[in-house]
């Protein structure tokens, strides 16, 4: 697993290059956003395109990882698969993130998905 | 009625690469075996979150050496049966609790016990017992 990060627009763009983030990765994944957003204070959107599997420790570790960011820095989601709506729908994390279409989507800050 | 069987064996305690390796294998073996277009996601959602939670809830001494997953399709459902000779569990117990923790404000988001929501919002029935020293879970999933 990777995590490329790209400013654009003063929002802070974190691109996960794996198609998991289970049990197996949430460990990893927690550690790679702590390192990656460590100090940033702004807007953070966690584009999730290649994800095509998440279960309820990877939600863990994206709840994890929002609330170790700079205290009311705002975490959004963008290019969810039909397995991660599921499962934001389930835990109605969907009520606590916003879910944009695509990095253009959530950039412009238009409709939610 | 066709049963399959697939056994997942774990080596080490929170041994989660290997319930990932078994999630791939039984989706391929799924794949092969199903005559119809059938939506794997949501079946390989529970069976992430009952499998994970087996491998995470054994310490060394009580860690399962394997867990046995069989499963049939139905006309309009999955069942599956899982067992393992690892500690206790409840799911009803852990499904109530689940379901009690609406406090989503940001200091108490919860970063974990989301995986019995998903079972029992995905299933239509979970039934568990203990027989002997085996967990037995039978579970059903609309298909």
């Amino acid at each position: 697993m990777e995590i490329t990060p790209d400013i654009i627009n003063n929002t802070l763009i974190l691109k996960i290059l794996a198609t998991r983030i289970d049990a197996a990765s949430a460990v990893q994944f927690k550690d790679l956003m702590r390192s990656t957003t460590d100090g940033y204070s702004g807007r953070v959107v966690l584009d999730l395109e290649l994800v095509e599997f998440i279960d309820s420790s990877g939600l863990g570790a994206i709840v994890s990882a929002y609330k170790a960011l700079v205290p009311r820095n705002r975490m959004d989601i963008c290019s969810t698969g039909e397995v991660v709506n599921t499962v934001f729908r389930l835990t109605r994390m969907d009520s606590i993130f916003a879910i944009y279409e695509d990095v253009e989507h959530a950039l412009n800050e238009g409709e939610l998905i | 009625m066709n049963w399959n069987e697939l056994e997942i064996r774990l080596s080490v305690a929170e041994d989660y690469l290997s319930v990932r390796h078994g999630l791939q294998e039984f989706k391929t073996r799924f794949a092969n075996g199903k005559s119809r277009d059938i939506d794997v996601n949501p079946i390989e959602l529970v069976l992430a979150e009952i499998l994970n939670n087996i491998a995470e809830h054994g310490d060394h001494a009580s860690l399962p050496e394997k867990i046995c997953l069989k499963w049939a399709l139905h006309k309009n459902r999955f069942s599956a049966e899982i067992s393992d000779a690892g500690v206790a569990y409840s799911p009803l117990e852990k499904i109530r609790a689940a379901k009690k923790h609406k406090d989503t404000s940001f200091d108490n988001l919860p970063e974990g016990g989301f995986g019995w929501h998903i079972i029992s919002a995905l299933c239509s029935d979970i039934h568990y017992r203990r027989h002997g020293n085996i967990n037995i879970l039978k579970l059903q999933i609309p298909v």
